[in-house]
């Protein structure tokens, strides 16, 4: 009995001083990581959007679009837009962004992913999502050869993963052609 | 127990993947690529050192009939702090390494040498042992995805290797592709260690 109460004490003893470690260093670096993810954000809208140094919600959201951010430059002249999208890829959702600039891609960023490593991972590389820039209209995916105007490469063995960047940047060009287009005049 | 012999016993001896065959759910998975790999490899070395440390401090508060649900909460914790730390205050090493962070809180590497070293041995030793094993893990890991990525995609560390026109087999990035290079590499790794051995009359 007196051994029973010895172990219990013990490991109680051990949680107790484990969870105020956690809730210590939980509200410590509570505000530090909020902080540094908004700065990743950020960072991640202005190198889809090059030149813009400010973003404004726009509070819009549809299908695949989750966010909008009208990007401005430092004189606060408006730049282009940033779609923040969740496209259905092979292994999950992919959060991307997508810069558009008078109805043409200025930049795409893959914020997350759950593709499959050595294969659809590879979407994340510059080369494949490079292709994308200066590309506007209707995008299709092009599996071998050299791909047309309004056409990308897709990714060796990943064509699901290709089709869902792909859709995602056509329902960003697509939002744009239909909401946005008329609202500045771009 | 001096660094060269905790070295000798991590990376030879006491191999986690290719002696012990231990934690081969997180090697089968990033070993699609040298680079992470390594970033694994060094990821786990940093928590085994930390986790030896203070398992090691606490052995004998910890009492054995609880160790287990003991090492789990001092371990997990410890991991957790340490993740919440770097990603507030070191954010580039914690987009490098964090992915793998929470693949190692319940490796079963940490926990084996929590219980067969640290529970039984000093703090000094046992952080040089978790250094050992830590840096035999990174090597093997290095070496299986190595040949991955080579026979997957042609490269090594992101370098090409085997030129533009080498028809890259991709099984090898994929799952079947981890347990045939891991099948193989054992055999291999085994062989030559034996050979080793008895080179050696017995000393490695």
């Amino acid at each position: 009995m007196r051994e029973m109460a010895n172990v219990t004490l013990r490991l109680l003893l051990i949680m107790v001083v484990a969870a105020i470690l956690l809730g210590f260093t939980s509200t410590l670096t509570n505000a530090p990581i909020a902080a540094q993810e908004a700065e990743n954000k950020t960072e991640m809208r202005k190198a889809v959007l090059e030149g813009a140094a400010e973003f404004e919600d726009l509070n819009l959201s549809s299908g695949q679009i989750q966010a909008v951010y009208l990007g401005k430059g430092a004189a606060g002249e408006e730049i282009g837009y940033v779609f923040e999208l969740s496209a259905s890829g092979f292994g999950g959702p992919i959060g991307m962004s997508v810069g558009v600039k008078e109805g043409l891609i200025s930049g795409v960023r893959i914020a997350s992913h759950s593709e499959t490593p050595g294969l659809g991972a590879n979407a994340v590389a510059p080369g494949f999502l490079g292709q994308y820039e200066g590309k506007g209209g209707a995008l299709s995916v092009s599996k071998a050869g050299s791909p047309g105007e309004s056409e990308v490469l897709a990714i060796t063995a990943a064509t699901i993963t290709s089709r869902a960047v792909t859709d995602g940047i056509n329902e960003a060009l697509g939002y744009y052609e239909a909401q946005l287009k008329s609202r500045e005049g771009f | 127990m001096d660094v060269q012999k905790a070295l000798l016993n991590g990376v030879i001896t006491e191999n986690p993947t290719f002696r012990l065959v231990l934690g081969m759910c997180p090697t089968l998975a990033v070993t699609t690529a040298a680079g992470n790999g390594l970033a694994m490899g060094l990821a786990t070395t940093a928590v085994l050192v930390g986790s030896n440390f203070l398992i090691s401090l606490l052995r004998n508060f910890i009492p054995s009939k609880v160790r287990i649900p003991a090492y789990i909460v001092v371990i997990a914790t410890l991991v957790t702090v340490v993740d919440l730390l770097m990603k507030a205050y070191l954010p580039a090493l914690s987009s490098a390494l964090g992915l793998y962070i929470p693949l190692i809180v319940v490796n079963c590497i940490i926990f084996a040498r929590a219980e067969s070293f640290a529970s039984k041995n000093p703090p000094l030793e046992s952080v040089l042992d978790g250094i050992g094993i830590g840096i035999g893990f990174t090597l093997a890991l290095i070496l299986l995805a190595s040949v991955r990525e080579l026979l997957g995609a042609g490269s090594i560390f992101g370098v090409n290797i085997l030129g533009p026109d080498y028809p890259k087999a991709l099984i090898f990035v994929m799952a079947p592709g981890g347990f045939f290079s891991l099948g193989l590499l054992l055999a291999a790794v085994n062989r030559f260690l034996d050979y080793l051995h008895r080179r050696t009359g017995g000393l490695i």
